[in-house]
């Protein structure tokens, strides 16, 4: 059985291997902007952001929606799961869209709207339910990718498990890319809780070429993925 | 490692002559096409493959201080770290890890270090059931084989075989088309992940800093494997350690690129430890699995190093004229492709391999097109030297005869006019063993050189002779 010799005994060979026991002298090739500046950038390119999200996500088979209001979204919302029939949708415990109760709505539908506040078992729900509906933290708009930290009330099985995914994105969480999105997240995190437990990066729907490199959209992950661009 | 690399000569014939494994291959274009569009929609893509090597260049410099960074890291999180020499340890960690935990079913993602070391036949052994949940590693586990891609681990299995081998092994009969096929696996796997007590995974990049695992995947299937099972172990090599989180952005930006020709993959998940209090879904327990496994010999090597930078992309694979033709099983190893030409005969041992550093045109595609600039033709090259050379590990080496030969050829190259009368009886001496200007067949112990392939004559006029006579005129 390895132990404490298989810990030193590999130090030890890497030590030998360079031939000297190494002194760390910090560096960092990347270069962060202030997030002031990256959020000041952002916010003169934002139209030109959006639209970029937008066609890139298109590429890689993600629908875009655009709401010009949270009632809009809504709408979209309880359009998506009439079309798949869905009965259960799960999502994050944070309210979604401003001024609007999902629950209490989704509920006039005949929906059961869950959140992991409301259900003891609640991934076995997620497991079972038919639409998750969760916001982003960031969307990149040079790649169409989503970004979702996991915290409390932000379970990952919202956009993994069920087969169509609804994401809320808010205008200012657009932005230009990885380069943005690594200056702001450190600032805006914790320094103690960073960085997230999970950070997801979803960039369409789940796919593979796994069979003679043909593309088939919706393997383990969701088939569908929506975007609703908040207005 | 285990291989079955002697038999290399023999395999990569058989597979060049296999017409349905080479309609297979053929379609590998698609993933160079792709990748030199993304490539070059990439603004300073160039630039970036320069910092991005320069980052694993300091990764493996410091290797030591990195990893024990690494290890404060994860043990600040609360995870657990354990450190292997080789296989052996790294199969007993795990076996243990999942007898205390009463463990019955893993779900495993795609890893090629977990079949370097063989895990899921050591787990099948102990009476674990082990699940390959990335399709293509879920088709080869079903067919009792062994993935021949690094990607796109199925791809010598045409649709037909695998609509056969669903309707044996999962009793699916009659399906036609990949994405029927894909919604069987779907559902047969979803069973899994929910039930599973332990998921395991690879790791692209491991961070120092923050103890963030980095995965990167399009199914969704390592999302599954790290979000539902109770435990989580990540079993990594000694190489996949980097320095810094901000040093993410740039390998986000050139690995899917060179793999797939995607400006993101799917999915990139960053773990960094088991789920915090409050959160109702992640692992609850973090295990990182530190394998050596003879990575620490190919550091030792200063003309070798490099190789450790690699990505596991794939790029070098697709572009590779060998690969290509022959596909990854004539390999006989994991590690197939120009890479795997270095990484097999350095991790299992040259005489077991002898053959794959010599699998090369040396026509420098790879070199071009890996990520990190790892300059593979030139570590294949002195692969070759070590072979020939024959150093005490393999006394055999290339034929004495061949390499008396050689040493008199280079004797010669330096003194012009012994070479000019040498090659003058030559062209002479060897016209009983030519045929339409080839020589079909060298004796001796050269027979290896035209067993194969022939060999140019020597031109009966030298090209110094022409150029003299040209200068003349």
């Amino acid at each position: 059985m390895a132990g404490s010799n298989a810990r030193e005994e590999t130090l030890a060979r890497i030590r030998r291997a360079l031939k000297s026991d190494t002194k760390l002298e910090a560096t960092s090739v990347a270069n962060r902007r202030s997030s002031t500046e990256v959020k000041r950038d952002c916010e003169q390119k934002r139209p030109a952001l959006i639209a970029q999200f937008e066609s890139e996500l298109t590429k890689v088979g993600g629908r875009v929606h655009k709401a010009a209001s949270a009632q809009a979204a809504l709408e979209y919302i309880e359009e998506i799961a009439s079309a798949r029939r869905a009965t259960t949708i799960i999502g994050w415990t944070d309210r979604l869209l401003d001024g609007i109760d999902l629950q209490a709505h989704l509920k006039e539908e005949g929906i059961e709207f869950i959140t992991e506040s409301t259900d003891e078992a609640f991934i076995q729900t997620a497991a079972a339910a038919g639409i998750g509906v969760s916001g982003v933290d960031y969307a990149l708009a040079d790649t169409g990718t989503l970004v979702l930290l996991s915290r409390e009330g932000r379970a990952r099985s919202v956009s993994l498990l069920p087969s169509v995914h609804i994401a809320l994105i808010r205008p200012e969480q657009v932005i230009e890319g990885l380069d943005d999105m690594f200056s702001l997240m450190r600032d805006s995190t914790d320094r103690d809780k960073f960085p997230s437990s999970a950070v997801t990066f979803i960039t369409g729907p789940s796919r593979t070429a796994d069979i003679e490199l043909t593309l088939v959209v919706g393997v383990h992950g969701p088939q569908e993925l929506h975007a609703i661009l908040l207005g | 490692m285990n291989v079955q690399s002697q038999t290399f000569i023999h395999d990569s014939a058989v597979a060049v002559g296999n017409e349905k494994l080479q309609a297979r291959l053929r379609v590998l274009v698609n993933y160079t096409l792709k990748r030199n569009v993304a490539f070059s929609e990439l603004k300073d893509g160039e630039a970036l493959r320069d910092q991005a090597r320069a980052i694993k260049a300091q990764a493996i410099h410091y290797l030591d201080s990195y990893l024990l960074q690494l290890e404060e890291s994860v043990v600040r999180l609360g995870g657990k770290v354990h450190w292997a020499r080789h296989g052996e340890d790294a199969r007993a960690i795990i076996l243990d890890l999942a007898r205390k935990n009463n463990v019955k079913r893993v779900v495993k993602s795609k890893s090629m270090v977990t079949e370097e070391i063989e895990l899921n036949e050591a787990l099948e052994h102990a009476g674990i059931e082990a699940i390959e949940t990335d399709l293509g590693e879920y088709i080869v586990q079903l067919a009792h084989e062994k993935p021949s891609h690094i990607l796109a681990p199925a791809i010598h299995k045409s649709k037909g075989d695998i609509s056969e081998l669903f309707a044996e092994k999962l009793d699916a009969r009659g399906l036609k088309e990949a994405e029927e096929m894909t919604v069987v696996a779907r559902q047969r796997l979803r069973e899994k992940f929910c039930t599973a007590e332990m998921g395991i995974t690879g790791a692209n990049f491991a961070v120092a800093e923050t103890g963030t695992i980095v995965l990167v995947e399009n199914e969704g299937n390592i999302r599954l494997s790290t979000t539902l099972p109770r435990i989580h172990v990540v079993l990594m090599g000694i190489e996949k350690v980097i320095p810094s989180f901000d040093d993410l952005a740039i390998f986000l930006k050139i690995l899917a690129r060179s793999a797939t020709g995607q400006k993101m993959s799917s999915y990139v998940s960053f773990i960094t430890g088991s789920r915090r209090a409050g959160e109702a879904d992640g692992a609850e327990e973090f295990h990182l699995v530190i394998l050596d496994n003879g990575r620490s010999r190919i550091l030792a090597d200063e003309e070798m190093r490099e190789s450790l930078y690699c990505l596991r992309c794939g790029a070098c694979l697709n572009v590779c004229p060998v690969y290509q033709k022959i596909g990854g099983h004539a390999y006989g190893s994991v590690y197939s492709g120009p890479i795997g030409s270095i990484v097999t005969p350095a991790l299992a041992g040259l005489e077991k391999s002898k053959d794959l550093p010599f699998a090369s045109t040396l026509c420098g595609a790879c070199r071009e097109a890996c990520p990190v600039r790892i300059d593979i033709p030139r570590i294949l090259l002195k692969l070759r030297s070590d072979w020939s050379e024959g150093g005490e590990n393999h006394k055999a080496g290339s034929p004495l005869l061949e390499r008396a030969a050689i040493r008199l050829w280079a004797f010669a190259m330096k003194r012009p006019f012994l070479y000019n009368s040498v090659f003058r009886s030559a062209a002479f001496l060897q016209r009983p063993l030519m045929r339409d200007g080839k020589l079909r067949r060298l004796p001796f112990a050269f027979g290896g050189w035209t067993r194969n392939r022939d060999f140019p004559a020597v031109a009966r006029k030298s090209f110094r002779a022409m150029w003299r006579e040209e200068q003349t005129r």
